[in-house]
């Protein structure tokens, strides 16, 4: 305790130390815990601070940084994941465009099984305490899974301008992400999120396959991918917000 | 506010084919209630039901008389609630005033400079200041403990649902814990899942004895107590029977038939329960269809 705590913890004790009897004890008491809280408040993480310079909300800068997703290990899953769709992108032996596929195909994963790891019985030890809470179930997993959609695109999106070649194409992965992530999310009202995230990964897999091989790799993150992604977006966005209620009383198991 | 009153009505909930909780009329008065029974009485189930976690149908939750099936009355609910689960169900990465502060920011208490005055107050009442820098990760069981209960605190919710308090934690510890949970008694209903009912009986204006999902009694302690007036001993012989404790090497308490050389002494809250175990045990057993 310094000299300036324990002064104000005798002022606590003996209202007479500023010379009057008639403090409120139990308001000094109050007071001094706030001191208290403000002297020995611990530095906020940088994340923290640095949300707080982009103007987001005070009540909901704690929710972004207790994101399970966003831990150490988490950054190195997709560092990892990112690198292994560079690696086999590089080391394709065709044509430039389809080598690009390959990490087109893949980076739309990694938001994905972020949003799958954002929320949920199994990944977050305070499920109960989300859903038994005021703050609304199906905001606080929004503002996890964008957290995680911002985060992850934006180490995609390093990741692809760091590749040799493509041009724009090189970020053809980004309206299919959204839209897979807000896929996953739309389902997660009635599944598990990481059950969707399964299906959903799978099935864009599947549909990748299948659309490059009936005509060309160029041709699944063409003009006609983009619009639809987008409208997909836009649709399962609808319907996660129409479906609100069902997140209140279960919450999202997983 | 005042502390409200809960009812529940015709209250069930299944596992699969399972009924694990069959309640039709019970009403929670303000204060607290100790909530016994042995494992897998139904304890947690309620407990959770109250704390809007798990969903109520069929059957009703009024608090104060609104359902809380009603999306508005269920906020209200939430805007009073404090909840702490059987499980030390905690981050691990995150440290002790981190958690605080995420669990305020849950609660919807702004601005943060509020939050970090809970905090430090609520960490100071559960002993944990030292360790508000602490990683969750490196407290011991007791103070995960402390911590779960520091969490439902926050805000001074005049709803308080604990579900084993007081597991994990030293003799020192659970006498501090009942007096924070008896502190405010008044101001708020409480509802605590214990298996340490003499411990909590001091704390508490109510009990109720649950057993498969079944309600078999609500009442004052006292009045617990008074289910095994008679019918509880003290003997040096060990004796085969299920509701025997061991005081010492060599002295055992009995409560159910006069075991031999067993000397009658007053019962406890503790005694009044197994001896209502007892009864429900052989009603179930006896019940048809059983």
């Amino acid at each position: 305790m310094n000299d300036l705590e324990r002064q104000l913890a005798q002022a606590a004790a003996t209202p007479q130390f500023f010379g009057t009897s008639d403090v409120d004890p139990a308001r000094m008491a109050e007071n001094l815990y706030s001191v208290h809280a403000e002297l020995d408040a611990p530095r906020e993480s940088r994340l923290a601070r640095l949300l707080r310079r982009l103007g987001v909300s005070d009540l909901t800068v704690p929710l972004v940084t207790a994101t399970p997703a966003l831990r150490r290990s988490w950054f190195a899953a997709v560092a990892i994941a990112i690198l292994f769709a560079m690696s086999v992108a590089s080391n394709d032996t065709s044509t430039g465009v389809d080598r690009i596929s390959v990490f087109l195909t893949l980076a739309p994963m990694v938001p994905l099984l972020g949003v799958a790891l954002a929320f949920g019985k199994g990944v977050d030890p305070t499920h109960d305490l989300v859903v038994a809470a005021p703050r609304d179930t199906l905001t606080v997993f929004l503002i996890r899974s964008l957290t995680v959609l911002v985060a992850s695109s934006a180490i995609l999106m390093v990741s692809s301008l760091l590749l040799p070649e493509g041009g724009l194409f090189r970020v053809a992965w980004l309206l299919p992400a959204l839209a897979i992530s807000a896929i996953t999310l739309a389902a997660s009202t009635k599944f598990s999120p990481r059950r969707t995230a399964g299906v959903v990964g799978s099935t864009w897999l599947l549909l990748v396959i299948v659309v490059a091989s009936a005509a060309s790799s160029a041709a699944m993150f063409g003009p006609v991918t983009q619009i639809a992604s987008l409208v997909t977006t836009v649709v399962a966005g609808w319907y996660l917000i129409a479906s609100r209620d069902r997140f209140d009383v279960r919450g999202v198991d997983s | 506010m005042t502390p409200p009153l809960i009812a529940l009505n015709a209250l069930r909930h299944t596992f699969g084919a399972k009924t694990v909780l069959d309640l039709d009329r019970v009403v929670i008065p303000p204060g607290t209630t100790a909530l016994l029974g042995p494992n897998g009485a139904g304890k947690t189930t309620l407990l959770r039901l109250l704390a809007t976690v798990a969903s109520t149908a069929p059957g009703t939750i009024m608090i104060d008389g609104a359902d809380i099936a009603d999306p508005e009355a269920r906020l209200a609910l939430r805007r009073r609630l404090g909840y702490a689960s059987q499980l030390d169900n905690l981050p691990p990465r995150m440290r002790v005033s981190e958690y605080c502060d995420y669990i305020a920011a849950l609660k919807e208490t702004t601005p943060s400079r509020r939050r970090r005055r809970w905090t430090s107050y609520i960490l100071g009442e559960v002993g944990l200041t030292e360790h508000r820098d602490d990683r969750i990760s490196s407290l011991s069981g007791g103070m995960r403990r402390r911590l779960v209960l520091a969490q439902s605190l926050l805000g001074d919710p005049d709803v308080l649902i604990l579900d084993e308090p007081l597991v994990s934690l030293d003799a020192e510890h659970r006498s501090s814990m009942v007096r924070l949970i008896a502190a405010s008694a008044s101001a708020r209903t409480t509802v605590v899942a214990t298996h340490h009912s003499d411990e909590m009986a001091a704390a508490c204006q109510h009990v109720m004895v649950l057993l498969g999902g079944r309600l078999f009694f609500a009442g004052p302690p006292r009045q617990l107590a008074e289910q095994a007036i008679g019918n509880v001993w003290e003997t040096s012989q060990p004796i085969n029977h299920t509701a025997v404790r061991a005081l010492g090497p060599d002295r055992f308490r009995v409560v159910g038939p006069r075991p031999d050389g067993g000397v009658a002494v007053d019962p406890t809250v503790h005694d009044g329960y197994l001896s209502v175990l007892n009864s429900a045990t052989h009603a179930q057993r006896n019940a048809p269809y059983h």
